[in-house]
């Protein structure tokens, strides 16, 4: 009996070390995976009997992790990969304003009122009216390349956000299919380490595209809500998809369209901002600026003569549109285009900066409207033209700036969360090696141990 | 705190991501040449390079401006020389026309005045870049001409008009000596007064001839703003000058990089990546793996 249950100890050790070498062996071989989580073997003594030890045994196999670290990261994860995105659209929209340089707004803003200092100099001459022409068509087409790009980068935003709501939909439908199979596994008394690992991986991911909060119900099962609606758990996946609602893009449930997310993370939350409300801001204050700007030339304009045809000189015409049968003036601006006036265009003596009539020499209004790119303006709350236009400029390099410091600082802090995790629940090479070489020995000497109850036996079955 | 080979290869990466990014900051400001390529690279910058630009283009405009009033101003010298070379030579005339041996020389001398006296109203009429020079700002008709007594008269009830050209922020110079001011300076009345006692055969009287002595000078006045505005405008473009040179010193500040500083940077960069890599090199690989 005593041989036997030295035989008994030695093969349960060998087993239990044989276990924990595999534990160790899945542990090295994962070193280089970021997903996963290591492994450690507890293992604990065997219920003695009649007050002798009966050997070692694998008690648990833990997953080392660290919840809040866990739950950090995604945090950051998710403003990070709003500052990213937001950052990268931001750039496209830089590209569409380029200032500073010679193609920017504020460029052909100067051209245009500098032509008409020009004028000043020659009142009458027909190049430089053409030229004045000229330079509010270009000024006109600058702003509408502005107005269009906006356009083109809300439009592919509108796509992104559903590609993005399809990325949200399957990333719930794989966390919902790991919380069964994991439940499942588990039920069976098995370890579901790699697909928590999994299931972790893709939670991480999901927190890329928008805010999630996670918590772990009595099954095990991760509950995800995004943004205020239920996302997954262990029974259902939400599918999300996108509405406009009064020019708004909003996240909301598939079966339920009044379940609205309150985006606040991710990629989702930059598509939705920038294309609710930031583009539409830029844009608007653009078109109020160039609405001010047609309407204050307009004013001047109209109170001048043009050049004398035929002795007389003609009054009350807009630089901008058209003047309506019931005087009003029409068509200046539509569609985010400053349309000059076609009785201009095709004949610039229609231009009128005289301020007398049929008096050609007389360019006081040219000087008046030279100078409006120099005057406080009520409209543009006091502003300059120029400064109403670096105002707008300062709140969207602002923004860009914002977000480019949001992704320096968020990457610091996900380095440094990062390191904590993989000093946490990552793989060290030494610390596995020397197990490896520990449970070895151990396993070697569990070995040793069946030997020497095998010669015991022999000693006894000599003495027969 | 427990190292393991992650938080090694994380800190690593993290380092090494740094060094690229700053190293391609620097390297995209040597290539463009600017410090700031777009707002978000310093917004404060941007927006002060865009009020920059905005300045230069402003000055570069009222530089044309200059230009062009002093080629207005000019050819009106230009007409106001011929004007009062024609003034001197009736004086001169006229002075002969006292000596009593020149009596038989009346229609010669006579006729040579009135020639004198139309190449006077011609180059009163004189156009620069189709601006009538002393027209005010009426440009409908000749501001001088003859009427049917042969007298020289101002056509338009307006030609008081002033051509002002912007110079400056808010700041303009009247270029133009009115038909007005020729009007009034006592010349035209004068000239007249002479060419009726000439239609008569007679020769000037001394008060005749001290009245046409005094328009003389008031015309010569006339020329003296003429070079007064002259003046003007070179100090005007001789400022502006100053202040685009300042303006473009400012610009280049915020503007312009330092290549000699920039490539010093890069270089620092440079070792930084290179002792990465090879302190990486040494630890990444190194476990007790290596000495089983």
């Amino acid at each position: 009996m005593g041989i036997g249950r030295l035989l008994d100890i030695s093969v349960r050790t060998m087993s239990t070390y044989q276990n924990a070498l595999d534990v160790t062996s899945n542990n090295i071989s994962n070193a280089g995976n970021a997903e996963y989580t290591r492994q450690k073997v507890l293992l604990s003594t065997e219920v003695t009997q009649g007050g002798i030890g009966m050997g070692v045994k694998l008690q648990d196999v833990q997953r080392i992790k660290n919840n809040l670290v866990d739950s950090q990261i995604r945090k950051y994860q998710s403003s990070l990969a709003d500052s990213n995105l937001r950052s990268q659209i931001l750039q496209q929209v830089e590209s569409v304003i380029a200032e500073p340089s010679d193609t920017g707004l504020s460029y052909y803003i100067n051209d245009f009122f500098n032509s008409w200092s020009e004028l000043s100099t020659n009142p009458n001459s027909s190049q430089l009216r053409s030229q004045i022409v000229q330079k509010g068509q270009r000024m006109s087409e600058r702003f509408s390349e502005v107005f269009d790009g906006f356009e083109s980068i809300q439009s592919l935003l509108q796509k992104q956000a559903t590609s993005t709501a399809g990325e949200i939909n399957t990333s719930l439908a794989l966390i919902n299919e790991l919380n069964q199979k994991i439940y499942e596994t588990e039920s069976r008394g098995m370890n579901a380490s790699d697909l928590k690992d999994k299931r972790d991986a893709q939670i991480d991911s999901l927190s890329s595209l928008v805010n999630i909060s996670v918590t772990e119900n009595k099954d095990g099962a991760s509950v995800i809500n995004i943004g205020g609606v239920h996302g997954a758990d262990l029974n259902v996946a939400n599918s999300f998809e996108i509405k406009f609602v009064n020019g708004q893009m909003k996240l909301v449930s598939q079966t339920d369209s009044s379940a609205s997310v309150q985006l606040s993370g991710g990629e989702m939350y930059a598509i939705s901002d920038l294309y609710s409300n930031k583009l539409p801001s830029y844009k608007s204050q653009l078109e109020e600026l160039a609405q001010v700007i047609v309407n204050k030339v307009n004013d001047t304009h109209t109170t001048g003569f043009t050049l004398a045809q035929n002795g007389v000189s003609k009054t009350n015409i807009p630089f901008f549109g058209e003047t309506a049968a019931d005087g009003s003036i029409i068509n200046s601006f539509v569609s985010g285009k400053m349309r000059i006036n076609s009785s201009i265009v095709n004949d610039p003596r229609n231009i009128a900066v005289s301020s007398a009539n049929a008096n050609d020499g007389n360019g006081d209004l040219a000087i008046t409207l030279a100078n409006l790119n120099e005057t406080s303006i009520g409209e543009l709350s006091g502003k300059t033209i120029l400064d109403a236009y670096s105002g707008i400029l300062s709140d969207f390099g602002m923004e860009k700036s914002k977000s480019d410091s949001t992704i320096e600082s968020n990457e610091l802090i996900i380095n440094q969360l990062s390191v904590q995790k993989a000093s946490y629940s990552g793989v060290s090479l030494d610390e596995e090696m020397a197990n490896v070489i520990k449970f070895q020995r151990s396993y070697e000497a569990s070995a040793k141990l069946v030997r020497v109850a095998d010669e015991m036996m022999q000693t006894i079955l000599g003495m027969v | 705190m427990r190292v393991t080979e992650g938080v090694i290869t994380e800190k690593y990466i993290f380092n090494q991501n740094r060094i690229n990014q700053k190293m391609l900051e620097l390297q995209s400001q040597l290539t463009s040449n600017k410090k700031v390529e777009n707002l978000s690279d310093n917004v404060g910058a941007a927006l002060d390079i865009v009020s920059l630009d905005s300045k230069l283009n402003k000055f570069d405009s009222y530089k044309k401006n200059i230009d062009n009033a002093k080629n207005f101003i000019n050819s009106s010298i230009n007409s106001f020389d011929n004007a009062i070379s024609n003034m001197e030579q009736i004086i001169q005339k006229v002075e002969t026309m006292d000596d009593a041996i020149n009596k038989e020389n009346y229609p010669t001398i006579i006729k040579s005045i009135k020639d004198s006296v139309e190449s006077i109203v011609r180059s009163l009429n004189e156009k620069h870049n189709g601006m009538y020079l002393f027209g005010g700002t009426n440009y409908s008709q000749e501001p001088f001409s003859f009427d049917a007594d042969g007298k020289i008269v101002l056509n338009s009830a307006d030609a008081g008009g002033e051509l002002k050209v912007k110079v400056g922020s808010n700041f303009t110079e009247t270029i133009n000596i009115s038909g007005d001011k020729i009007n009034n300076s006592g010349l035209i009345s004068s000239l007249n007064a002479i060419m009726d006692k000439l239609n008569n055969g007679e020769a000037p009287t001394k008060v005749l001839k001290d009245t046409f002595t005094e328009g003389y000078n008031g015309f010569l006045a006339l020329q003296t703003q003429n070079g007064e505005k002259i003046n003007r405008l070179d100090d005007i473009g001789l400022l502006l000058e100053n202040n685009t040179t300042n303006t473009q010193n400012l610009l280049v500040d915020k503007q312009a990089i330092d290549p000699a500083k920039l490539i010093v940077d890069l270089q620092y960069q440079d070792y930084l990546l290179q002792m990465s890599n090879k302190l990486s090199a040494t630890i990444l690989p190194k476990s007790l793996l290596d000495y089983i």
